[in-house]
């Protein structure tokens, strides 16, 4: 077998709760087999699963006769991240050549910035790379003149798969210039919440001229956070991304509440076409760290008692643009999104 | 979050709906039990199918009868599926609810799940004496927490009215240029797109895109669905 040997650094897949499911009283027709199979060490999860299918591009049941020559021509390093559930084999990647408004697969920084060390990384969800869609995540940051750090993470809508991204980025780069200057003409008083309002007519106006496109097809979720030198952070977001406040001890604590009453993946609102009443903000919060993740990760942590132990342990430290990356790296059935995360740690002065 | 949580799977229901009336005898039924264990294996090599999807599979003639409860179909011995008798719509769809009810009662509680598909394949006309309306407004009662996607597909004498009332939004008909057994591989093949690509969407159904159907004009006819 070809495909990739995770380093598992755990047991983390939950044994004691089948995943294959038989109604109650079922009709005994059927052996259900108990899928999660424990993960530990080196073992690679996936020894007893078929050989990789190359990506479904047509709907014949029938799969090609060199899909075993395919899966074997690529390679990838190793992960800390660890395998969370009953695990399909990863697909090959696919680039495409096609769309030149395409993201990398992944990007990522870490580093010092005025009173912080900020880490964040955003990566291509697996569908995306299986299937040749760009990433659709971005995120951006500035430190303000007097020493605030404003960070956002936006999330393009899957819907417009060839053109939310760049509404991503136009809006996380053009947030935080309109934040600074804002800030730097002393007008911050509700600094989030104007620098939203004018960096989505800001948006609209440069995807009209430039790219000849609509504010739904740059439709994309956001969060965003400020971080003064001193007193509580505050927050603003649209749509379904989040904001964590990271107590030492592992406890995620969600800024906005989450989304657990929500269907999954129905998106309410967006920029740059939300309304007043679309825009969420929270403020108060104090912690030595604090995390701002697209829906991808985000629902991931909410859900997964696994991936937050890991994460916790990993973000206890600041770490390095790759360190960043590789922890968005881990692999959780179902988890098919783009991922995005950025993580602030206060530096103790001094 | 406590300590006592569980990882909960994010999940995408699929509940089949098949006539396996007289008519399907022969290379229709075949092709089904050629297929079945092709959707298995997408399962089981495809991520985005295997580890979202679902599926159930329930059967109906005279009755209706669930033959795979809502599982992770890789895990599962496809059944061999027999031609049965009569076709009544009603006892299908009351077979579908229940399989819904207990397929969805089954998921862990706070399983993040995406609204359910029913995808409903026949190749008649309902023919028992009890009126099918009742039984088919019950399955897509929007009060009820579970209410599906119903996503219908027919071919041979079935009648494009019928499809459309049955269906809540897509309803697609064979074209009548292949012969059964094509047809029913046809149909199959749809249905595993559609459910690949659905899952791979990585958005709700129930969302005016969403729900992504692998249908090609070369083999059905969309149908345009009642407005009720």
């Amino acid at each position: 077998m070809s495909f990739v040997r995770r380093q598992n650094i755990g047991a983390l897949a939950d044994t004691d709760r089948p995943d294959a499911i038989a109604g109650e009283g079922g009709n005994g027709i059927l052996e259900v087999v108990e899928p999660n199979a424990p993960v530990s060490g080196t073992e690679n999860v996936l020894d007893d699963a078929p050989d990789p299918a190359p990506p479904q591009t047509e709907t014949s049941l029938d799969s090609g006769g060199d899909d075993e020559a395919q899966s074997r021509i690529w390679e990838d390093t190793p992960s800390r991240g660890p395998s969370i559930g009953n695990l399909r084999p990863e697909m090959m990647p696919i680039l495409d050549g096609s769309n030149w408004h395409r993201l990398p697969m992944c990007a990522a920084d870490g580093g010092k910035i005025g009173s912080w060390w900020l880490s964040a990384a955003s990566i291509g969800g697996i569908s995306h790379v299986a299937t040749g869609r760009t990433r659709q995540d971005d995120y951006c940051y500035a430190l303000l003149p007097d020493g605030s750090l404003v960070s956002v993470v936006t999330d393009g809508l899957g819907s417009y798969k060839d053109t939310a991204q760049l509404g991503a980025g136009l809006m996380a780069r053009t947030f935080v210039q309109v934040a600074y200057r804002l800030a730097a003409e002393g007008l911050d008083d509700d600094l989030l919440g104007r620098s939203l309002g004018e960096a989505q007519d800001t948006v609209a106006d440069l995807g009209e001229r430039v790219y000849e496109l609509s504010r739904e097809q740059l439709s994309c979720t956001l969060v965003a956070c400020l971080l003064p030198v001193d007193g509580p952070a505050e927050f603003v977001r649209v749509g379904d991304a989040e904001a964590f406040t990271l107590a030492d001890g592992g406890e995620f604590e969600s800024v906005f509440g989450g989304l657990e009453d929500a269907l999954v993946n129905m998106v309410a609102a967006a920029c740059p076409r939300a309304r007043p009443q679309d825009v969420e903000r929270m403020s108060g919060a104090r912690s030595r760290r604090v995390v701002l993740a697209s829906d991808g990760l985000a629902g991931d942590i909410r859900l997964s008692k696994a991936l937050r132990t890991f994460l916790d342990e990993e973000w206890e430290h600041p770490t390095s643009a790759a360190l960043m990356l590789d922890t968005l790296r881990y692999r959780r059935q179902g988890s098919h999104d783009d991922r995005t995360g950025l993580v602030a740690w206060r530096l103790d002065a001094g | 979050m406590t300590d006592t949580e569980t990882e909960l799977f994010t999940l995408f229901p699929v509940f089949l709906l098949v006539d396996v009336s007289v008519s399907m005898a022969g290379g229709p039924i075949e092709a089904l039990n050629e297929c079945l264990p092709d959707l298995k294996r997408e399962m089981a090599t495809n991520h985005m199918v295997g580890e979202i999807a679902r599926i159930s599979l329930t059967t109906f003639s005279e009755e209706a009868e669930e033959l795979i409860p809502l599982c992770d179909l890789a895990s599962v011995d496809v059944p061999q599926i027999e031609v049965q008798g009569g076709t009544n719509f009603a006892a299908a769809f009351r077979g579908a609810r229940a399989a819904i009810e207990r397929g969805m009662g089954s998921l862990a509680k706070g399983t993040p799940v995406y609204r359910p598909v029913v995808f409903f394949m026949s190749d008649g006309e309902h023919q028992a004496k009890e009126d099918w309306i009742p039984a088919l407004d019950r399955l897509r009662d929007t009060s009820w927490k579970y209410a599906p996607e119903v996503v219908a597909f027919g071919f041979g004498d079935a009648k494009p009215e019928t499809l459309k009332r049955i269906a809540t939004r897509y309803a697609f008909q064979c074209k009548n240029n292949n012969d059964p057994t094509t047809q029913v591989r046809e149909i199959m093949n749809a249905l595993v797109g559609s459910i690949r690509t659905t899952s791979g969407s990585l958005q709700d159904p129930a969302q005016a895109q969403g729900l992504h159907l692998e249908a090609p004009t070369e083999h059905f006819t969309p149908l345009p669905a009642f407005q009720i």
